[in-house]
This record gives structure tokens, C-alpha cells and sequence, in this order.
């Protein structure tokens, strides 16, 4: 066995901190969704397909205010248990005030994920991963950026079926939630945090757990949320925090989630105008389980 | 877009969940029923499914006879002894043909007469 496979057999082997979590987002008897905004804490086999979103950005930098379309997908697969791989691309359509249109496609982004932690009788979990943005892979016409942007995050999900039966009719909320740290490989560009939320509740959790609800579908297994995210600078110049607060709902279907967010800014730094993004999710597992929700390597 | 409207009236999830329960998830019921039944949203592998009754002291109160209900492939059940008065805990895990698994707690209360 090479060092190369042995590296690979000891991160497998490490699962073993970590309960089955393949295929979906489950810790226990909890379902995470994936939340659009702040990424899950899952290491699973999924696509996102499309996520478009609208913005209106405010101007700043010299630059003039600018309303923005963005399209774009990601794909994740499980490589060996509890870790996964992942790619992001997308597309932009920018329109400055008073400017010609620009359009053209953002840096590619890859991600790497592996769940530290899972505790199912808790509900919760811990992950860890690396995003990188890749420079100068993306459309000069939309000022992408020509430096790379590393960020070590953490991840994790905390599910409150486990409050007592006096607080029961709040089971069915849920977190998620993101810290990153930006290292962008130019010098001239500043660090920065990057941070997200999501609150959840589920009427499918809900239905199962509490109390029978007679409602009919899509509504019996929707997720109302909202979800926070934004960037905080560290450093060349003053910190600036930026982001926007997102309430929206999820509804679960059996081989894909559709979810719809507002995009509220959070401040006038972020903007002063609410867009929105709509976004398909589908469950590779379930789709076709024959040739997802398990690992490429060491899968059970 | 045509194919996701005509998914919205399916049921959600392709993995195994609890989609309707006898006696109700959190009820009350007046006669202590004779057997719990559990319908999933998608079809189970019944020899890698289960269901427990347990009282409130955690004693295990069903028959351990699980079985699929009838004629169908998605509805579990299983034979309870004679319940009486109070709350009791329902335990389930299920797989689908495809190998995915799921598993879930409810309650339900006899109430009696």
C-alpha cells in the first residue's frame, strides 16, 4: 500500500468518530437541508442546478451602482467516507448604471469537506473544509479577480429534537452555520471572515416527531428559514462588514429541494435595494443510488 | 420546469420517512390501540425495519411481531400488548429497497375513558 492510499485508508478510518452520514444531510434522526446561502455541513453527493440570483450592488470603489444576475452550479462528491470534493461555476450579468452590460464567467471555486463529527442523538455535527477560489479563471470582462482565495472553514449543524417535552412545539429548529477565514493570495487584496446562518423550521420534523399535521404537499414538508451571510475585512484599510439577511422557504421533494430567499441587505454598505435567488438542489442518492451516496473509495 | 411542477403533488423524499401514523404522531387516544402502524413516504425493506413500543418507564410493551400492513409495501405495523393509561414512545427505523436509512421517535397518549 502506498503513502498516498495509506493517507487515504486513515481518513476513512477517522469516520469512525463519525456516524453514518452518507448520501443526505442526517445526524440522528435529523434531515439538514441544504441552505442556499451558507453551505451545510454535509459531506454528501449533490447538485445544485441552477441557483440564479438577483442583486442590486451599490456603487463604491469608483465604481457606479450595478443590478446583477448571477447563474451558477455546484457539484459535490463523496470521495472517501465523510469527505468530499466539490466544484462551483457561474455566470454573470452585470448592468453598471449609466454603463454597457457585462457579462461573463466568475473565478472557479472548489471546495474540499470532511465531517469531523457527527452526533446523532444530538442532532449535530462539525466539519471542516477549504475553499478555494481560483484566480484569473473567470471573465476578465466581469473583474474577476486575477488572485487565487484560499478560506479554511469551519462548519456545523445543531438539530433540538433533544429539548425537553416541555419545549417540544421547538424541535423541529434547526442551525447551520459557517465561519471562514479568507487568505487571498494578493497582496494588495484584504483578509477577511467570512460568516453565515441559517435557522430552520421544519414542518416535516414537525409532523414526525410532535404532532400529525394534515396538510398537503408541498406545504406538509416545507422548511421556513432565514439565513445570514456576509464578509467582515480584517485589514488594508478600514474593516468593513458586509452582507445580507435572507428569509425564505424550502420544500423538500422526493428527488430535489426548491428554495426562494430574499436578499435583504444587512446594512447600506451592502446595498440598499432587496434581490432575490431561487435554487434547485437535487438528491443524487436518491435520483440514482446506484452511482451515488457512496464514497469512490472504502465505501461501505 | 414542467417536470418539477408535476413532482410538487408527489411526496417529498426519497429516502423512507414517517408519513402518517396510527395512532397519530403526539395524540391522544381513548382506547388503547392493538397495534402501532407506521405508513412511509416510500417503500421499505421490512426484515431491515423495525418499530418498538416502549411505556414511560421504558419497558418494552409491543409484540415484536413487525410486519408490512396488507398488502403493501410502504406501511409497517406491529401488534402492542394491552396499553393502559399513559404516554408511550414509538421507535422506528426503516430502509428502502435502494438502501437508504432512516429512523425517528414520536409519542402517543392513552387517555382512557
Amino acid at each position: 500500500m502506498n503513502f498516498a492510499t495509506k493517507v487515504i485508508a486513515l481518513i476513512a478510518a477517522l469516520g469512525g468518530f463519525v456516524g453514518s452520514a452518507f448520501g443526505h444531510g442526517f445526524a440522528g434522526e435529523r434531515f439538514f437541508p441544504p441552505t442556499i446561502t451558507t453551505d451545510d455541513p454535509f459531506a454528501a453527493d449533490e447538485l445544485a442546478f441552477p441557483t440564479v440570483s438577483y442583486f442590486k450592488n451599490p456603487a463604491g470603489d469608483g465604481a457606479p451602482a450595478s443590478r446583477e444576475i448571477d447563474g451558477s452550479f455546484e457539484f459535490d462528491k463523496l470521495i472517501v467516507p465523510h469527505l468530499s470534493l466539490g466544484v462551483s461555476e457561474g455566470y454573470s450579468w452585470i448592468h453598471p448604471t449609466g454603463e454597457s452590460h457585462q457579462n461573463g464567467f466568475q473565478n472557479l471555486s472548489l471546495n474540499v469537506k470532511y465531517e469531523l463529527l457527527v452526533d446523532g442523538p444530538h442532532e449535530f455535527i462539525v466539519s471542516v473544509g477549504v475553499e478555494a477560489d481560483v484566480g484569473g479563471t473567470g471573465s476578465k470582462s466581469i473583474d474577476r479577480d486575477s488572485f487565487s482565495t484560499f478560506t479554511p472553514t469551519v462548519y456545523f449543524g445543531k438539530g433540538f429534537g433533544d429539548l425537553p417535552k416541555s419545549l417540544e412545539w421547538m424541535k423541529p429548529v434547526a442551525v447551520t452555520g459557517t465561519v471562514g477565514q479568507e487568505f487571498p493570495t494578493s497582496a494588495g487584496a484584504p483578509n477577511a471572515l467570512d460568516w453565515g446562518v441559517a435557522v430552520e423550521y421544519q414542518i416535516s420534523y414537525l409532523r414526525q416527531h410532535v404532532a400529525a399535521l394534515n396538510w398537503p404537499a408541498p406545504f406538509k414538508d416545507m422548511i421556513p428559514l432565514v439565513e445570514i451571510s456576509g464578509s467582515t475585512t480584517e485589514n488594508r484599510g478600514p474593516s468593513t462588514t458586509t452582507g445580507t439577511v435572507n428569509p425564505g422557504v424550502l420544500f423538500e421533494m422526493k428527488y430535489f429541494q426548491v428554495g426562494v430567499e430574499a436578499l435583504i441587505p444587512m446594512n447600506r454598505d451592502s446595498g440598499e435595494n432587496v434581490g432575490a435567488v431561487i435554487q434547485v438542489w437535487w438528491f443524487l442518492d436518491d435520483i440514482e443510488p446506484k452511482l451515488f451516496g457512496k464514497p469512490l473509495f472504502f465505501g461501505e | 420546469m414542467v417536470m418539477m411542477a408535476s413532482c410538487v403533488v408527489q411526496e417529498a423524499f426519497g429516502h423512507a420517512f414517517l408519513d402518517k401514523a396510527t395512532p397519530g404522531v403526539g395524540a391522544t387516544v381513548d382506547v388503547a390501540p392493538a397495534e402501532v402502524k407506521i405508513a412511509f413516504t416510500d417503500d421499505v425493506n421490512a426484515k431491515e425495519s423495525g418499530i418498538e413500543v416502549m411505556d414511560a418507564a421504558g419497558k418494552e410493551v409491543d409484540k415484536q411481531d413487525v410486519h408490512l400492513d396488507g398488502e403493501t409495501k410502504d406501511t409497517l405495523a406491529v401488534s402492542v400488548k394491552t396499553l393502559s393509561v399513559g404516554t408511550y414512545t414509538v421507535k422506528w427505523h426503516a430502509m428502502c429497497p435502494d438502501g437508504h436509512k432512516t429512523e425517528g421517535t414520536f409519542e402517543f397518549t392513552v387517555k382512557g375513558k
